[in-house]
């Protein structure tokens, strides 16, 4: 599991250590799409758990249908 | 001249050309004209090399003088501007590259000029191909000439604008997550990302493992012939693998009697497709089972999986490339992209690492169902208009790729052909996609669905005084 940032001050601060001039409303506007990218990030560990587990998802074809709709 | 033939077919330009009806040189100066009279409204183009043009077209009757036989000779593209260009700047819809003329061509644009293609200009994008597009971008973002009420979606939005809206006979895009399928299938073009690296992506300025250079023409035969012309390995793209070079073209015809269909149904299920996407998708199945294709359902869930993978590797991958620009020219950025390109800056290793161990697996699952299927099909896109695509929790999950992204991250080839007609007045995609270096079977059955149907044959109607920017 990785460190995450926790709150806005955190987030802020790191900014300001990155070295870019976010403006206070940027700071706002930017600080939701990393929260939501930690947790496209964390689901991977999920994911890999599900692909590799005891019950991995496995890919098959059904045999031709008539219909359109599987 | 006839202005139709601006809506032509490379093939049917290149007759024109042989039959001595029309010239490279008239078939510029029209088209030209055509940008000056339409394009302020439809913003297709970042800049327009008209004079350089000319000179291309110039030349290229020469070699049709000479009997240069190449189908390409005297065809006028357009480029994405995120595509290097010598002589002609290169900005990527970005303040920070406004004033960079390239002293060398990508790779893709120098082949296009070896084969005698005339270059008539470079064509918008949303900022670096990642951010959303803002009136307040250094050019302002194109509209959909199907229905100029709305924006066209991208990245390689001016491409498609250009090809479809009779400024261009084909063009080329580059692709991440869609960005040549999306707008091929919004703008009733054929548009493909080839095998990942297939297309030499040397000079682009899309440095991510995910993106690829890639064509959009008016019909499925135009991108085999762009395909013959720029598919090949080139040492330069750190990617590209050795491989025997193909005739896209051969065997184009053969129909797709015996070809097996793969519908991840389940998976195009659990994705919010609009009514008349479904209903295209539908009639597009049914029209290829009639032709001869067998359709069977396969299980690939784990093309949801893609989607969270994708995501990580993007913004890694494009903070990774943009982060001393963005210390060093953070006022030049425009605002979607100070806050698309920052996002990833506090993500680990570890977690861009286990997004590659997910596009492996995810990439073998593909490989598994192809082989026992010959083409996965779906729709290209969800949703018709961009506006849905950027609303802002559709655009947050990434509902628009949901279909394309995927053969992104595994590197399988993957088209869009134009399907049907929505409610708004938009073309409908349909995407096939492949397993690797199968291009000529995804067009073979492209070709096929594209006889059979008269989505390739309609053009958007088009004047000057319809265009309310």
């Amino acid at each position: 599991m990785s460190v995450r940032i926790e709150s806005f001050d955190e987030f802020r601060k790191a900014i300001s250590a990155l070295g870019l001039p976010l403006t206070d409303e940027e700071l706002q506007a930017v600080w939701p799409m990393v929260q939501d990218l930690y947790e496209r990030a964390d689901s991977l560990r999920r994911i890999l758990e599900d692909l590799q587990g005891p019950n991995a998802l496995t890919a098959h074809v059904d045999p031709p249908r008539s219909g359109l709709h599987g | 001249m006839d202005e139709r033939v601006a809506f032509g077919s490379i093939e049917e330009v290149a007759r024109l050309y042989r039959a001595g009806t029309v010239s490279p040189v008239e078939l510029t100066r029209l088209l030209l004209a055509r940008i000056e009279r339409l394009d302020p409204s439809l913003h297709a183009y970042i800049t327009v090399a008209a004079g350089r043009a000319r000179a291309d077209a110039e030349a290229a009757q020469q070699r049709l003088t000479r009997g240069d036989d190449g189908p390409l000779v005297g065809i006028p593209f357009a480029v994405k501007d995120s595509l290097a260009t010598q002589g002609i700047r290169t900005t990527a819809n970005s303040r920070v590259l406004e004033h960079w003329i390239p002293t060398r061509d990508a790779a893709a644009v120098a082949r296009l000029r070896e084969v005698g293609a005339v270059i008539l200009g470079k064509t918008n994008l949303n900022e670096f191909g990642w951010s959303l597009p803002s009136p307040d971008d250094l050019c302002p973002p194109p509209r959909n000439p199907w229905n100029p009420q709305y924006a066209a979606i991208g990245s390689s939005s001016g491409s498609g604008v250009a090809a479809s809206a009779g400024l261009a006979i084909a063009a080329l895009g580059t692709d991440g997550g869609g960005s040549t399928r999306l707008p091929a299938g919004q703008m009733g073009l054929v548009g493909i990302k080839a095998t990942h690296a297939l297309l030499s992506r040397a000079g682009s300025l899309h440095k991510g493992s995910l993106s690829n250079v890639g064509p959009l023409a008016r019909t499925t035969r135009d991108v085999a012939i762009v395909m013959n012309a720029l598919a090949g390995y080139d040492p330069q793209d750190p990617d590209a693998r050795p491989h025997d070079p193909v005739d896209h073209l051969s065997g184009i015809r053969d129909g797709v009697k015996g070809i097996r269909l793969g519908v991840p149904w389940s998976y195009v299920d659990s994705v919010p497709v609009e009514p008349d996407v479904r209903a295209a998708f539908e009639t597009a199945l049914r029209e290829l089972q009639r032709l001869g294709a067998t359709i069977h359902a396969v299980d690939l869930q784990a093309l949801a999986h893609a989607s969270a993978a994708t995501f990580v590797v993007l913004n890694a991958e494009h903070y990774a490339a943009h982060e001393a620009a963005l210390r060093t020219h953070w006022a030049l950025h425009g605002r979607s992209a100070r806050l698309y390109l920052t996002q990833a800056a506090f993500l680990s290793a570890a977690d861009y690492l286990q997004a590659l161990e997910v596009r492996r697996l995810v990439g073998s699952m593909v490989d598994t169902v192809l082989r026992e299927v010959d083409i996965l099909v779906m729709p290209t896109s969800p949703v018709v208009t961009t506006e849905a695509a950027r609303q802002p929790e559709s655009h947050r999950k990434g509902i628009n790729a949901s279909f394309t992204a995927p053969f992104n991250l595994t590197g399988h080839p993957a088209l869009s052909v134009s399907c049907g007609m929505s409610a708004v007045g938009l073309p409908i995609g349909l995407q096939l996609a492949g397993r690797p270096y199968d291009e000529p079977l995804l067009l073979r059955a492209a070709y096929a669905y594209e006889q059979a149907t008269p989505w390739h044959m309609q053009r958007p109607a088009l004047d000057s005084t319809e265009i309310q920017a």
